[in-house]
């Protein structure tokens, strides 16, 4: 204890200073929005491909889940296709059409945070797999989150649990939207807001997103109510338990719209006027 | 101890200069001088240095706070309080430094003072502008505004302390 103690103070200047700078480091990647994505991209690449082993290991023992996982969302997506065969057996190509303006991609989640109050995650493909800034990303279980930076063969997802993450969200059965965020506390909990007093709200209602985001397109399960509070007087702040579980993700779908950037390009410039 | 009020006022008056001032003055992009540096060269030889350090690291960060890039300031303030006590070691003039004396033009002459003034304004400016850019891929550009921030920090440094540093 005493050896500690000499060696403190004798060393106080040095080690005060690399405590100083430690800390004005860590607030330059905690506050900076720019030094966040190039400290992720170099810091990411190295760790990324120490964590694509780890997670091979880790894939492999959860094979049977992961492949009961796989069945049953094949099996509803087989179900929906012939529902859409048969629905647009009249009209095929306006049907191939419309689809052609949304594609996805898989891609493999190799490291992810839960317990921060800023979670990012990793994905094991990147700009060279046709991956960019400002996909939506989703699981078989609903929303996950959104691109916000890609290397050649990983990109970093922002996903729902993330305090500057924000969707605009509605109820499936009425369509009253409001504002969807996470709190930043419990991983298996987000809050909706701006929901009007007059909404009727049951406890298991389901809450979709509303398309009103250029990102995600309608009808993205992010999860059901769990309870609901009246906040300032005027809205409801509500509950959402999570349908996706980040603590049990391995697969997810990125979505590309071609038709994104038309979208923003007409909106924008109709702001900037 | 009855220095104490001389420094809390030129710390709030060389901040509130960086900000309204300084801060202001950009030659295209290359030249961005920031004069509140003076600061941490001007504090006493006999400071204890691990409070010199706290010192450069509170007046980075409160330059920080107003211009919105948290942490790079105090990181460069920091590095340039640690480097000071080398760096006075290396220019020392040959009858070392005199008991009761201050690190300014009147104690130690012109030529003392701008090398000293150069070499911790560019220790402080390689640092800020690096951390800045954070990455190597611009090395050489940047390294161009570093020094000619540190060629017009300096300039502005040494030329304020014949006009308001009089003794």
């Amino acid at each position: 204890m005493r050896n500690i103690l000499q060696f403190l103070i004798k060393y106080q200047f040095l080690l005060l200073f690399l405590l100083l700078e430690t800390i004005a480091i860590s607030l330059v990647i905690r506050y900076n929005y720019y030094h966040q994505i190039s400290y992720l991209n170099s810091a990411q690449k190295w760790y990324a491909s120490l964590s694509l082993k780890k997670e091979h290991a880790r894939q492999y023992l959860k094979l049977k889940t992961l492949n009961d996982r796989l069945l049953i969302e094949n099996e509803r997506l087989r179900n929906e296709l012939a529902y859409y065969q048969k629905k647009y057996t009249q009209y095929p190509q306006k049907a191939v059409h419309d689809s052609s303006d949304i594609s996805y991609l898989t891609a493999r989640v190799i490291n992810c945070t839960v317990h921060l109050p800023y979670n990012y995650l990793t994905l094991d493909k990147g700009s060279d797999s046709g991956i960019q800034p400002n996909m939506a990303v989703i699981s078989d279980q609903g929303i996950v989150g959104v691109v916000i930076a890609t290397s050649k063969h990983f990109a970093i997802v922002m996903p729902v649990l993330n305090k500057k993450f924000k969707v605009s969200a509605k109820f499936k059965k009425n369509n009253y939207f409001g504002s969807f965020e996470w709190p930043g506390s419990n991983y298996r909990f987000g809050t909706l807001n701006d929901i009007p007093l007059h909404v009727p709200i049951k406890h298991g209602d389901t809450i979709v997103t509303s398309g009103y985001s250029n990102i995600f397109p309608e009808g993205i399960m992010i999860g059901v109510v769990e309870d609901y509070s009246i906040s300032m007087g005027t809205f409801y702040s509500i509950n959402v338990r999570l349908s996706t579980d980040f603590k049990n993700l391995y697969y997810v779908y990125l979505i590309s719209n071609k038709k994104l950037l038309e979208q923003t390009t007409l909106e924008n410039s109709v702001i900037n006027e | 101890m009855n220095r104490l009020p001389i420094y809390i006022f030129r710390f709030i008056i060389l901040v509130l200069l960086q900000i309204f001032i300084f801060s202001q003055i950009q030659f295209s992009n290359l030249i961005n001088p920031y004069f509140y540096v003076l600061f941490v060269l001007l504090l006493p030889f006999d400071m204890p240095r691990s409070a010199m350090l706290l010192m450069a690291f509170f007046l980075g960060l409160t330059i920080d706070l107003f211009s919105n890039t948290l942490g790079m300031h105090a990181a460069a303030c920091t590095w340039m309080a640690f480097t000071r006590p080398a760096v006075l070691k290396w220019i020392s003039p040959r009858e070392d430094y005199e008991a009761d004396t201050l690190p300014t033009v009147h104690y130690y002459g012109l030529r003392w003072f701008v090398g000293y003034t150069l070499v911790m304004v560019f220790l402080h400016h390689f640092a800020l502008f690096f951390i800045e850019m954070f990455r190597w891929s611009d090395f050489f550009a940047t390294l161009a505004r570093v020094f000619l921030s540190t060629l017009f920090t300096s300039f502005l440094i040494v030329v304020s302390q014949f006009f308001f540093f009089r003794k």
